[in-house]
């Protein structure tokens, strides 16, 4: 049925679960982006990942407001197959700063990262965490509206940490309190990742803090933000994998990020606090200084 | 339920409590254990089950909610298993399909589990209480009446019989306060709202079959008792002391104890 009504046109990429195609709807001569889940006889059925993010695109379609998630259209659920049918976007966040020819420009940067926060808040109002934001999983669509996708790993408590190879999950925007195996966490993990992917759209799409393992990873981060300390981070001793770091001062933010204006550097500051609690929400962040000369229509359409 | 032909508040009940049993045996959340019933229920609403396939569909909603809750969801092999292989896997997996597609995949939903652990935190009660409230939520799985309360309600209502049942028999502080100004504030309910949700709920644990049933369930509570004190509680009984009580009676000292 589904290569009935959907024609396929070309592979698109491997989803952490999935392979996605870009396809033509035949009845309405829409493109649209299928995720494929082979379903294998002797498999588990429906695969959580897979579960979760329909339920809760489901769940946020309810609502009115949907455009700052990638729609779910149709899913079609055969016996060896689950197919996902997503509205098309033209490219994602890697793929565009890859495409880019010079620097970006800081009122695109700005365009973005407000959409993006929007996005973020909606979802945070709904008590929906995305939990694996990076460039790869926020999408560009022709009129340069960005929306949030992949939610496989939304939600549900605790991600399952184990880091099976570099390629297959990227360290790179997630927050110290993760890294050291926290159990429990908030909205603020997004928040995180979020300013990691500002900083990097400021940079022209060079990654803020590429880390190769944890350890790596953590050095990056405590060398720009300074080491926590139990004053500024209480109880960080009994996280489940707490180590311990040479006490590196704080670093100068515009140093790392030189394009991003003063107001900029402090939105980004606000973010990049490794105590979660000391992280701003998404709501406030779309308050800060920084937006106060937004003129985009895209990102605020009722100015 | 009235329109299931084979399935009574019976079978409902002996399944409910067994799938609490498996729950904990595979130390599921109680998330998982609360979701499963909540797909279970709007299953039975829109399709009518032959008796034989009950089970088929706990299994199965059981399956679906520990894949959205869970890290580690039980395999379908380890539920075909507890089900001493009555289904076939293949039979698990076609129900979770149907189920989803009936379902349309909208299953999540808000349990009463979060607005308990808010209500909890807000009148700062002490884990007799808070686990007593849980231990009420959970019993309400068994009865279809309580089925249809809004979770922040039934949280309210669970919360309320909680602290007053502590307050009379654990603590001697009968006349204490139990839904206070704070807890009107923040949950939006006053008392006169929460009187039905309440009488809904002290119904549904005064039932003889309740009581017979709740096995699996008044065992769990009983082991993870936080105090020796709530622990001789629950043993008691619980739910048999509130079948004696009048409910009026009940319902007015409840009242008594709560700010409207």
């Amino acid at each position: 049925m589904t290569s009935q009504r959907y024609e396929r046109v070309e592979k698109i990429g491997e989803g952490t679960y999935g392979t996605v195609f870009k396809a033509k709807d035949r009845e309405t001569g829409d493109i649209v982006a299928l995720k494929i889940v082979r379903l294998d006889e002797d498999d588990e059925g429906v695969p959580s990942a897979a579960l979760r993010e329909i339920c809760i695109s489901e769940g946020i379609e309810t609502s009115e407001h949907c455009q700052v998630t990638v729609r779910l259209l149709d899913v079609l659920h055969r016996s060896l197959r689950l197919t996902m049918v997503f509205e098309y976007c033209d490219q994602d966040l890697k793929k565009y700063f890859d495409s880019l020819a010079s620097v970006i420009s800081q009122k695109t940067v700005q365009s973005f990262y407000y959409q993006l926060l929007r996005g973020l808040a909606y979802c945070h109002r709904h008590n929906i965490f995305h939990r694996d934001l990076k460039p790869q999983n926020i999408l560009i669509s022709k009129k340069g509206e960005l929306k949030l996708a992949d939610f496989g790993l939304a939600r549900a408590f605790g991600i399952p940490v184990r880091i099976y190879s570099a390629e297959v999950v990227t360290l790179w925007y997630r927050p110290p309190e993760v890294l050291m195996g926290a159990q429990v966490y908030t909205t603020s993990i997004d928040i995180w990742s979020a300013g990691c992917i500002f900083a990097e759209m400021a940079n022209s799409g060079r990654p803020l803090f590429p880390g190769s393992d944890v350890d790596e990873q953590l050095k990056r981060i405590f060398k720009l933000v300074g080491t926590p300390t139990d004053r500024t981070w209480p109880n960080i001793v009994r996280l489940p994998e707490y180590k311990e770091f040479p006490p590196y001062p704080p670093a100068p933010f515009s140093a790392v990020v030189p394009p991003l204006s003063p107001t900029g550097i402090d939105l980004l500051r606000r973010h990049l606090v490794s105590y979660p609690k000391g992280r701003i929400t998404a709501e406030d962040a779309m308050r800060h200084e920084y937006f106060s000369d937004l003129d985009d229509p895209i990102a605020r359409p009722s100015n | 339920m009235e329109h299931q032909t084979n399935i009574t508040g019976s079978h409902r009940r002996v399944l409910v409590d067994w799938l609490a049993q498996v729950s904990f045996k595979y130390h599921l959340l109680q998330e998982t254990m609360i979701l499963t019933v909540d797909i279970l229920d709007r299953y039975l609403q829109i399709v009518i089950v032959p008796k034989p396939m009950l089970q088929l569909v706990g299994l199965a909603s059981l399956l679906i909610s520990s894949k959205v809750e869970e890290i580690y969801a039980p395999s379908v092999y380890d539920l075909v298993y507890i089900s001493a292989h009555t289904y076939t896997r293949e039979e698990v997996l076609k129900m979770e399909k149907t189920i989803l597609h009936e379902l349309d995949f909208r299953i999540l939903k808000p349990y009463p589990l979060h607005f308990l652990r808010r209500y909890s935190r807000l009148a700062r009660t002490d884990t007799n209480i808070h686990h007593l409230a849980k231990y009420f939520i959970d019993l309400s799985l068994l009865e279809t009446e309580t089925s249809s309360l809004l979770p922040s309600k039934k949280a309210a209502a669970a919360f309320i019989l909680a602290s007053s049942l502590a307050n009379v028999q654990l603590y001697g502080t009968s006349g204490k306060k139990v839904w206070t100004k704070d807890l009107v504030r923040h949950s939006g309910y006053n008392f006169v709202q929460l009187k039905d949700p309440v009488t809904v709920l002290l119904r549904a644990m005064a039932t003889r079959h309740l009581v017979d049933n709740a096995k699996a369930i008044r065992e769990r509570y009983v082991k993870n008792a936080p105090t020796e004190q709530v622990k001789s509680l629950i043993k008691t009984e619980l739910e048999k002391t509130i079948t004696a009580a009048d409910h009026k009676r009940v319902i007015s000292i409840i009242a008594e104890q709560t700010e409207s």
